[in-house]
């Protein structure tokens, strides 16, 4: 008989040592390793509709500007003054087409483009200050998927495409409402008390279900114990939750649930017609924050439309949602609990015995994540 | 359980509002519930998207689906809360009762919410109650979880 033993030296994606959760050191490493090595999630381009428009971002904490410039480009800048590093947009969004980004220390004016246009009284500097070599720093890597703003801090980071390798055909499905493509409705931040990595875990643990939100099954009169349904896939080191494993894209109709790997979950719910996208970024190692976007295909984004997704989507998700409510608490009891430093590693480990099987109980995209983890985290210490 | 909280306003609306946050901190959310009219929303807000009239919500309740909220949630006990409220103003125009208040809320001893009500309330059957109870919360991001009611 396998022992415990046994079974964590075979696979330590399953068994997970606690202080990945709690260690603020490990934390600062992730940053390092993780969030400035791979592609993250900026944005969303219906955000910024308009040339001018501009939503501040921080990412990695590190403080950023999306923005649509003069040209009609999306670029990604630093929110900070290249004179004395105040920050440039001071509201979390608006429009600079008119006004430029102008920095409220000395009064450095930057445009839509993120090229510095004014200097006030520019002659103390000197001849080698020229304007052209002072503008915004955009950040080293953006590239558009679906309207989804990706960014990356490292300059040789592989292609988007290849970095979304075996989730490319779903995510594209995902986030293309069906063909169509989709807007932003609104969007809201919430915070959890709880690591940033216990959100993509719970959202790809379908074993959960019957149990934080089994209140809610009884509710509605359905059975706890006969679950979520669907399969939990691993792919590469993205994962989903997939209701028509196997079927053609084009043919289907139900819930998609994936996690990009590192910050970002993408949602379809049928029952409501709700396209969703939460973006996550460590606070600290305790606490995270979530951007939601609700989005909606562009053609049937209209007040009243979006009035009933967004009511659909209210009841279930989000920090006030009858669900989303439920696992955030949750989550927050997880991080507490791992501050145990009883030794004992956490499981990921259901399933490992059925060949990693995609059922919907089974703990595989989690694994596939760590798995993605521990690949980032390992590279960058050799 | 009864709610041993006594009208300290002398102006009902603003009383309503006391005695509704007097309850959410005694667990009483059989007298939250009967503070709303049946037909009433009840609803939280981020002020980004209540400014822009924004279709998103953090709870978008109906009366009906208050009261699963309310009574599908064991009481948190080891969660107590502290509502402050500060600044209340009600205005009465053409039959309809206006309030706003400020509020500060401690979640376990800790400052988690801070916002605005803004409530419309009901006076023609006697004792008020809420028509719609809108939660502004301030803020650029929600600070915790909205299981119950704040």
């Amino acid at each position: 008989m396998k022992t415990v033993d046994e079974a964590i030296r075979q696979r330590p994606d399953a068994f997970t040592d606690r202080s990945i959760y709690t260690d603020p050191t490990i934390l600062e490493a992730e940053i390092e390793h993780i969030f400035k090595k791979t592609w993250v999630l900026i944005g969303h381009e219906t955000e910024i509709p308009e040339v001018g428009d501009y939503v501040r971002k921080t990412i990695a904490g590190q403080p950023l500007i999306q923005v649509r410039g003069n040209d009609g480009k999306v670029r990604v800048v630093y929110n900070t003054c290249r004179h004395r590093a105040s920050l440039v947009a001071i509201e979390a969004e608006g429009n600079c087409a008119k006004s430029n980004f102008k920095c409220p220390y000395h009064g450095f004016e930057y445009s839509a483009d993120g090229n510095l246009v004014k200097v006030p009284v520019k002659e103390g500097f000197g001849e080698w200050f020229r304007e052209e070599e002072f503008g915004l720093v955009e950040l080293a890597k953006v590239d558009l998927f679906n309207g989804m703003i990706f960014g990356s801090f490292n300059p040789d980071v592989v292609s988007l495409d290849e970095y979304l390798g075996p989730a490319k055909e779903l995510m594209a499905y995902t986030t293309h409402g069906d063909g169509e493509e989709l807007v932003m409705v609104d969007t809201y931040k919430y915070d959890i008390a709880g690591n940033w990595k216990l959100l993509i875990d719970n959202t790809m643990d379908g074993y959960h279900v019957p149990y934080v939100h089994g209140g809610m099954f009884e509710a509605f009169g359905i059975d706890p114990e006969s679950g979520l349904g669907g399969v939990a896939r691993t792919l590469g080191f993205h994962g989903a939750i997939d209701w028509e494993e196997g079927r053609p894209m084009a043919e289907r109709t139900t819930n998609r649930y994936m996690a990009i790997f590192p910050n970002i979950t993408v949602h379809y719910n049928a029952s409501g017609d709700m396209y969703a996208i939460r973006q996550i970024e460590p606070i600290d190692v305790d606490n995270m924050q979530v951007t939601m976007w609700l989005l909606a295909p562009k053609s049937t984004s209209t007040r009243e439309m979006n009035e009933r997704r967004a009511a659909a989507f209210t009841i279930t998700w989000g920090p006030g949602g009858l669900f989303g409510a439920d696992d955030a608490r949750q989550l927050e009891w997880v991080q507490q609990g791992m501050k145990a430093e009883c030794g004992a590693p956490v499981l990921a480990a259901r399933g490992i015995e059925q060949g990693d099987e995609d059922h919907w109980e089974n703990e595989q995209s989690m694994r596939g994540f760590r798995v993605g983890w521990n690949h980032y985290m390992n590279a960058n210490q050799k | 359980m009864t709610t041993s909280v006594q009208p300290n306003s002398a102006d009902p609306a603003v009383d309503l509002l006391y005695r509704y946050t007097a309850a959410l901190d005694q667990f009483d959310y059989d007298a939250v519930l009967a503070m709303f009219n049946d037909d009433s929303t009840y609803r939280v807000q981020s002020r980004r998207n209540y400014e822009r009239n924004g279709v998103l919500h953090i709870v978008r309740d109906s009366y009906q689906q208050l009261g699963f909220r309310l009574a599908s949630h064991p009481p948190l006990r080891l969660e107590p809360t502290v509502h402050v409220i500060g600044n209340p103003s009600v205005s009465r125009e053409a039959g309809a009762t206006r309030l706003r208040a400020t509020f500060n809320i401690d979640r376990n001893g800790k400052p988690t919410f801070s916002g605005e009500y803004i409530a419309t309330i009901d006076e023609s059957g006697g004792e008020p109650r809420f028509a719609n109870l809108m939660v502004v919360l301030e803020g650029d991001s929600v600070p915790g979880s909205v299981q119950i009611a704040i």
